[in-house]
């Protein structure tokens, strides 16, 4: 008899899902969907707008990145003025996108994945998530709440406040960074390094104990997708996009944003409200890509800082062409947090940091508009049209999450069939379902709207419904 | 004004009526107490961060309005460390665990107050029960006068309501 | 405003204050350092009294005068605040905001704005009557200024202040009830009017971000009104 099991919903991830297992007759996982359940409709709601309330309006996607989606929709802005903005401000952008992407990466990293990463897959859950966490591992947890705030206090510093700073704005930042808070930040950054280290110790010390998780957490070649510099330095603000396979080849490099969307498509799978993009050439199912911390390190020639580029070089040798298993999202984050720190310092450093010049000014001359940029999750994309007086017309958001729908789908699959067996529900088999797709730290507010709160509750239906067993958390 | 470092705490969300208590009792308080070194936080929920600001001082107050109880009822409570896990989600956090996590992260815990009430409705968009207002401007003016008569000490005040 | 006449004696909140002939209860206040709200007041230009928030409590009135359009008389006594009107004053400020769509977290005067200040004033957390969510336009058709009808109080200033300053009148009202509407000319959009100076005196009266300077961002538009006593005075104060 076929069964479905039903995981509702997923937790400890950013946002609302459920994944349902189809288990054949012989109780193996034939088939598994991960559904991103909640709606949300910005696209819509923008529309008859002037462009230039679009960063503050888009950054309320998030409540966890929109500093994200501040930046890509003021480069989209941008792009409708044809401006070419100051360089300090372009500066001092880049410094804001990375303390989001250290505070968002410490979070995934110390609150969401290391509760499985320390006490193992298979502990108790009720002690298993960061409060069982802090009783063996103190330190680590302390870290973790202080990488976090570091990362919150810049963005804080620069931007005027932690959550929607309105600092972002098309054509530049509307206020120059000031001395003091530019050596309270070099302070803090000084503060972390030693922190990254000693998490990158702790990561690599276990790393050992999750051979089979690393073997079947979305483990499957892939083509990877990101931002890249024009030199294929790490990237999360300027650059182009490259595109590489899983033997690490460059199938496409330096696509004007602009092209962005003729080398992708989607689909639309009924279960879920999130689109599926795929790479175009390749076509569906072999034009799968993923994107965020794993693709960026994979499609890279260099992160560009000193002690980033050493851990890369370690990273790079966990397998021959591209570094394939999932798992290895987390490592990947940890180098870029490590990166963000050296390149932060490096532009704080910089002569013209504290230049009063930070803003252009400019009517729309262009009536289509792209930004992109690095979210800590993936590529992100904003891409507006305008009349003639500057009114959005049209909006379409490419998000990091949906550009990974694909291959976490593929990956909840894989997992469960080696995880998943018989009749009866195990904890830890669902847990490890789960962590698969907390590896790609997805963000499901960004890609979709939450109302309300379920609890999680696991059910293993039979083929006509009825209910066999039910774990409740 | 004779206080050592003390840290307030105020919790809720003044968007939903009756929870904003805490939240709304602390940005009064933060006018009030100025030029004290008394650091007052409003906040919609508890965070992680709140600890690096906690294990730094020696006594905290934490202001929060609590579905259980009567509304209205000012309720004045020293509440105990709870090492429990908050459940699988840990996007919440209460008083209990922040003594906790405080406990086992940084081996301090500063003497901790809960000024809490009951509640009649905090759905969105609905404004403070006459009760709930009564309570804050109570839980407000009782603070200021712990923190500036200063006798008996906001610690000792701790001290004495942990022993009844 | 010099004497010509005569000099009414009455008492505002219990103080025994004088007033020129012709002085409204406003003025009086405010000479005494008395503050009563106002959001479609402006000093420079004609009364209108429609927002109705400078309502005072007159003794042996029947009923609520602004402040703003009534003279002062001899013996009058007037009282500003009491918790009736500060109820009712509050209960205009909601109906404001529910009228149409202020959502101050991305609007170009956020920290700037006349009507948010107010809202703060009177500790006005929450909005007891329903919104109406209209589907109001953006004008976008000016070179250089934006009307943002989802923003706009219909306090009239931009109306007054084009029609007594600049001489232009451009603006003017449209409809009754929950359909008025500011507009340009005959309705036309504004980047077409052929009466518009684009001096921007409108922009810069308006007490909310309905009127604002395009290219500025959330919380940018800090307006300017120094301008405007002065130039009442130098156009030999036609009002």
């Amino acid at each position: 008899m076929s069964k479905t099991i039903t995981i509702n919903n997923v937790t400890r991830i950013e946002g609302h899902a459920k994944i349902t297992l189809h288990l054949d007759d012989q109780g193996m996982v034939q088939d598994a969907q991960f559904h991103v359940t909640q709606f949300r409709g910005f696209e819509k709601l923008c529309e008859g707008r002037p462009f230039y309330e679009m960063p503050s309006l888009m950054a309320r996607i998030c409540g966890i990145c929109p500093v994200s989606h501040l930046l890509a929709s003021a480069k989209a802005c941008d792009d409708l003025m044809a401006v070419a903005i100051p360089k300090t401000a372009i500066k001092l952008r880049k410094i804001l996108n990375m303390a989001q992407i250290m505070q968002s990466h410490a979070l995934s990293f110390f609150h969401l994945s290391a509760p499985d990463l320390l006490l193992g897959m298979d502990g108790d859950p009720a002690s298993r998530n960061i409060f069982g966490l802090m009783k063996d591992h103190a330190q680590l947890v302390q870290d973790g709440i202080q990488l976090r705030k570091i990362g919150q206090e810049i963005i804080a510093l620069l931007g005027g406040k932690r959550i929607h700073p309105s600092w972002v704005v098309p054509g530049g930042v509307n206020k120059p960074l000031s001395e003091e808070h530019r050596d309270q930040i070099l302070a803090s950054l000084g503060e972390c390094r030693p922190i990254i280290h000693r998490t990158l110790e702790i990561y690599k010390s276990i790393q050992a104990n999750f051979k089979e998780e690393i073997q079947t957490f979305a483990n499957f070649p892939s083509l990877f997708l990101g931002l890249v510099s024009p030199g294929g330095n790490l990237e999360f603000y300027d650059g182009n996009i490259r595109v590489a396979d899983a033997a690490r080849n460059t199938i496409a490099d330096q696509i004007d944003t602009l092209d962005f969307n003729d080398y992708l498509e989607e689909s639309v799978e009924k279960f879920s409200y999130l689109k599926s993009p795929y790479y175009k050439a390749f076509g569906y199912p072999d034009g799968i890509y993923r994107v965020g911390p794993l693709a960026r390190l994979n499609i890279i020639d260099r992160c560009g800082t000193p002690q980033a580029d050493e851990e890369w070089a370690e990273f790079q040798g966990l397998q021959r062409g591209a570094v394939l298993s999932s798992f290895y999202f987390h490592y990947a984050r940890l180098i870029e947090v490590l990166f963000c720190a050296e390149m932060m310092e490096r532009l704080l450093q910089s002569k013209d940091i504290l230049d009063p010049h930070v803003r252009a000014y400019a009517k729309p001359n262009s009536f289509e508009g792209i930004g992109v940029c690095e979210a800590p999750r993936g590529t992100l994309m904003h891409h507006y049209r305008i009349n003639k007086n500057g009114k959005i017309e049209w909006a379409n958001l490419v998000i990091a999450t949906g550009h990974n729908n694909l291959a976490m789908n593929r990956g909840v699959l894989q997992t469960a069939r080696h995880f998943v067996k018989g009749e009866k529900i195990e904890e830890g088999m669902l847990n490890r379902v789960e962590a698969v797709i907390r590896a790609f730290d997805p963000c499901l507010s960004c890609s979709t709207h939450a109302v309300g709160q379920m609890p999680l509750n696991i059910e293993l239906l039979s083929a006509s419904g009825t209910l066999l067993d039910s774990v409740k958390r | 004004m004779k206080t050592s470092a003390g840290l307030i705490i105020g919790i809720g969300n003044p968007l939903r009526g009756d929870d904003g208590f805490g939240y709304l009792a602390a940005e009064s308080l933060a006018k009030k107490l100025k030029n004290t070194p008394v650091k007052v936080v409003a906040t919609h929920q508890l965070l992680p961060e709140h600890l690096d600001l906690m294990r730094k001082v020696a006594w905290v107050v934490f202001i929060d309005a609590s579905a259980a109880g009567e509304a209205g009822k000012l309720t004045i409570t020293t509440p105990r460390a709870l090492f429990e896990s908050p459940l699988a989600f840990s996007h919440s956090l209460d008083v209990t665990h922040m003594m906790a996590w405080c406990k086992s992260l940084y081996r301090v815990c500063p003497k901790t107050l809960l000024l809490s009430t009951g509640i009649a409705d905090d759905r969105v968009g609905m404004p403070f029960s006459p009760g709930v207002r009564r309570a804050l401007t109570k839980a407000v003016s009782l603070v200021v006068k712990l923190i500036n008569v200063g006798n008996p000490s906001v610690e000792a005040y701790i001290d004495n309501l942990s022993r009844d | 405003m010099l004497a010509s006449g005569q000099i009414k004696t009455l008492k505002i909140d219990g103080r025994d204050v004088s007033a020129h002939e012709n002085q409204t209860i406003l003025e009086v206040a405010r000479e005494n350092g008395i503050k009563i709200p106002t959001l479609c007041f402006l000093e420079g230009l004609s009364v209108r009294g429609s927002c109705r928030l400078c309502l005072v409590a007159i003794k042996g009135s029947p009923r609520l005068e602004p402040a703003c359009t009534t003279r002062c008389r001899e013996g009058m006594e007037v009282e500003t605040d009491n918790p009736e009107l500060h109820q009712f004053r509050k209960r205009i400020l909601e109906l404001i905001f529910a009228e149409r769509n202020h959502v101050c977290s991305v609007c170009v005067s956020n920290g700037h704005c006349e009507l948010q200040a107010l809202g703060a004033e009177f500790g006005l957390t929450h909005v007891e009557v329903a919104y109406q969510f209209p589907n109001m336009p953006l004008d976008l058709s000016h070179d250089r200024f934006v009307v943002d009808h989802n923003r706009c109080i219909l306090c009239a200033r931009c109306i007054r202040v084009c029609d007594e300053i600049e001489g232009a009148h451009t603006w003017d009202m449209m409809g009754r009830g929950k359909d008025a509407r500011i507009i340009s000319d005959m309705n036309e959009p504004w980047g077409e009017s052929e009466s518009c100076t684009s001096c921007g005196k409108c922009v810069q009266v308006c007490p909310t971000g309905a009127l604002f300077e395009k290219g500025k961002s959330v919380a940018e538009m800090a307006k300017q009104r120094q301008f405007l006593p002065y130039l009442t005075i130098m156009r030999g104060g036609k009002r």
